[in-house]
């Protein structure tokens, strides 16, 4: 049974999500980033599926679980797709786009290939199986990237706020997660807290982001890499 | 031919640190890994 901070939060998710997409047409940013937007628009449309699928099956409903478990899997790797979006924006002086797109399906492809290898075993529902091991095993993928892409972005002294700034609300996103995890083991009976954090942390990304393309204007620059050396 | 070689290294060396972490963080517990894009409370999983 939800509670009512369940449909507060679920409320709260699909303004933030209709509020980037807005923020982006509103300042013209749609296109400069297609895939951040395609992903947010693609996680207003699921949030919007999933309360339809909510409240005509219930939330205890096979309905409700597979929709869930299969549209967190599709968003994931659209999320994933975004950041290898992040990376082309942050290399591209280099000139290594195409080496960025074969590492980014090499990668995605080994991840797949390692998430059947630890689900083969099983004997029923394997497609199940697969999709939520696959999300979760591009989840921990995803937060390696943020921080190699962090320390691509101080290595070559990028300056763009908003890439910076989108970063770093990766950066959060994915280590809040990991953390989440980590403590809910340590502290498993804590299930008010562990029921809803995941879905405050959500609310996160929509959120920097609308503020990124909303506040930060285009041509502003940060300097990160003084973020890395001591002042004396 | 050496830079694709770089990308696929740095690609595996990508997909072993973060199997390693949720090695780590997974460790010892057999609860499903959170996970939360777009809304809606998480349903327990079918297993």
């Amino acid at each position: 049974m939800l509670g009512p901070a369940d449909y507060v939060l679920w409320f709260l998710t699909a303004l933030l999500e209709a509020g980037v997409v807005l923020c982006a047409l509103k300042r013209h940013s749609f296109r400069r980033y297609l895939a951040l937007n395609i992903y947010m628009l693609g996680s207003l449309v699921v949030t919007i599926l999933r309360f339809w699928v909510f409240s005509h099956y219930g939330f205890s409903s096979a309905q409700y679980l597979y929709f869930y478990f299969y549209s967190d899997a599709l968003l994931t790797v659209g999320l994933y797709f975004a950041l290898i979006t992040l990376f082309s924006y942050v290399l591209s002086e280099l000139q290594t786009g195409r080496y960025v797109r074969l590492a980014a399906i090499v990668l995605l492809a080994g991840t797949a290939f390692f998430s059947y290898q630890v689900i083969q075993q099983s004997s029923d529902r394997m497609l199940t199986r697969f999709v939520i091991e696959l999300s979760q095993n591009l989840y921990f993928v995803g937060l390696v990237l943020t921080y190699l892409l962090w320390g691509a972005i101080l290595k070559l002294r990028e300056t763009r706020a908003q890439i910076i700034q989108l970063v770093l609300s990766l950066g959060l996103y994915f280590s809040a997660f990991a953390a989440t995890y980590a403590l809910r083991n340590l502290y498993p009976g804590l299930h008010l807290v562990w029921g809803h954090l995941p879905q405050v942390i959500a609310l996160s990304l929509p959120l920097a982001w609308a503020y990124t393309i909303w506040r930060i204007p285009v041509e502003a620059r940060l300097a990160p890499a003084r973020l890395a050396v001591v002042s004396r | 031919m050496s830079r694709k070689l770089n990308s696929l290294l740095l690609a595996m060396l990508v997909l072993t640190a973060a199997m390693g972490l949720k090695t780590i963080v997974t460790a010892h517990s057999n609860t499903p890994v959170v996970v939360a894009n777009a809304g809606g409370p998480t349903p327990p999983t079918p297993w």
